[in-house]
């Protein structure tokens, strides 16, 4: 009689608690610590503008935020100008850290902290982008990343071949990588059933319409489309893609012969909103993202392929 | 222990997820004060319905400066804006935002603005808004656009004193 019960229960710890290694979330730290960095970076002639005492964020509403002990911001206790430079190159130095995988113990939590403050400090400028890195260093930072595609690793591994020639650095193996993991993957998951349902409530989704709605926004046109609209069927395509390929995402995601599909139409999809909308910075980060579904043999084929 | 812990942590978590982008209804407003502090703290919370429910419309924005002489100097913001910046997405989100019109926000973008153009000796400044319109296709190939002229849908904010600012 328990039987099925305690095997359910068995294969729930096994889903959140198993141990394994870092491999996974380290290619989800190096390609978000990239995007992160071309996101930040590109901002770097305006930072005063955007960030600084007098950027376009700085009266009432400011206070709002910082009266709110919840919102907090490394910046709100900046009284000159160049601490804000600063703060702003220590940041993307510690993104460039987090990428690399130097002191990634250390990076990781740097990173979140002035993602947060940078965030807090105009959220008049933030979009989309901002809430899912908010959504995935939290859940980065709980695990011990930094073991595989690091330059930390690399020093593990001289170390190691200091002490003794023959031997292997062990590949250490945590239940907060799982935990870590499991969460990210969910995160991604609970992203489309959102994003798909509320887009089920428009009538352009519904008519075969958004993608040319979308692309005739003057903010977001990055392409001619004058063809498009002379190939109307190619507009039908890709909103109806759109819906498919988030929907079916949700639910086939999970499964080990579907993956590889839903993977890369998902990365597909994002490409394809860096191309026609110009959404570079969004669409890096959300492949970055979707990569926390890559499996770690994947990885490892890859890289005996790349010798 | 640290089992246990962790499987909390999962819970918790997990309902910070789906709390955050839920829908209005009687659940969410008992359960948000629990989370408020936590999705807060990690600036999560957004409701991910990027271009839902309907893609949205462009606006465009500008400035209307009336310096103490009382001459108006009407100064183009979203015009001036380059494509291939990196900035670009975090001035077409801080028009976007300011289009809402939420009103400590935009008072601190007007003092922004009024310190911008110190030079011209603003007394006041009030902004534009254009908002696109949506162009059929058969329309666009005849020549229309989103932002034309005879389309655009203007609207002006509060005039916001640079004095009190």
């Amino acid at each position: 009689m328990f039987g099925p019960l305690r095997s359910a229960i068995d294969g729930w710890r096994r889903f959140w608690l198993e141990p394994r290694d870092s491999l996974t979330l380290d290619l989800v730290r190096v390609f978000l610590g990239a995007a992160l960095f071309m996101g930040y970076a590109a901002v770097a002639p305006a930072v005063q503008d955007l960030y600084g005492l007098e950027s376009w964020f700085t009266g009432q509403g400011r206070q709002l935020y910082i009266d709110n002990p919840w919102r907090q911001s490394a910046l709100y206790f900046f009284t000159k100008p160049w601490q804000v430079t600063v703060f702003y190159y220590a940041f993307l130095g510690s993104i460039a850290a987090f990428t690399v995988g130097w002191k990634t113990r250390w990076a990781k939590w740097m990173v979140l902290i002035g993602h947060t403050s940078l965030a807090y400090s105009n959220p008049l400028i933030t979009y989309g982008v901002d809430s899912i890195v908010s959504s995935a260093l939290p859940l980065l930072c709980i695990a011990p990343i930094g073991e595989h595609l690091s330059l930390d690793a690399v020093a593990r591994q001289r170390r190691t071949n200091r002490a003794s020639l023959d031997e292997q650095p062990g590949a250490s193996v945590s239940s907060r990588t799982t935990t870590a993991l499991r969460l990210l993957q969910i995160q991604m998951v609970v992203f489309f059933i959102f994003s798909a349902s509320s887009k089920l409530a428009g009538d352009f989704w519904w008519s075969g319409d958004a993608i040319w709605v979308a692309l005739i926004n003057p903010e977001f046109t990055n392409i001619p489309i004058a063809w498009l609209a002379e190939n109307y069927l190619v507009v039908n395509a890709l909103t109806y893609g759109t819906l498919l390929i988030e929907i079916s995402y949700v639910f086939l995601i999970w499964q080990k012969a579907s993956r590889p599909y839903l993977l890369a139409g998902a990365i597909l999809l994002h490409l394809g909103i860096a191309v026609t909308m110009g959404l570079y910075f969004f669409s890096a980060v959300m492949i970055a993202c979707h990569l926390c579904f890559v499996r770690r043999e994947w990885i490892v084929h890859i890289c005996r392929l790349a010798g | 222990m640290k089992a246990t812990l962790l499987l909390l942590f999962s819970f918790w978590h997990l309902g910070a997820m789906v709390v955050a982008p839920m829908p209005d209804c009687y659940f969410k407003r008992l359960i948000t004060p629990v989370y408020a502090p936590y999705l807060a703290l990690f600036h999560i919370g957004s409701e991910w319905g990027f271009f839902a429910p309907d893609p949205g419309r462009g606006v465009e924005m500008s400035f209307l400066v009336t310096d103490v002489m009382g001459t108006e100097h009407h100064l183009a913001f979203s015009k001036n804006l380059t494509r291939s910046s990196g900035t670009y997405m975090r001035y077409i989100s801080l028009h976007d935002n300011l289009f809402a019109q939420k009103p400590p926000y935009i008072a601190d973008a007007a003092s922004h603005v009024c310190r911008q153009y110190a030079s011209l000796t603003p007394k006041s400044v009030q902004f534009e808004f254009g908002l696109s319109a949506i162009v059929l296709p058969d329309d666009y190939l005849a020549g229309a656009r989103p932002m034309d002229a005879s389309v655009l849908q203007r609207t002006r904010s509060d005039v916001f004193p640079c004095s009190a600012l």
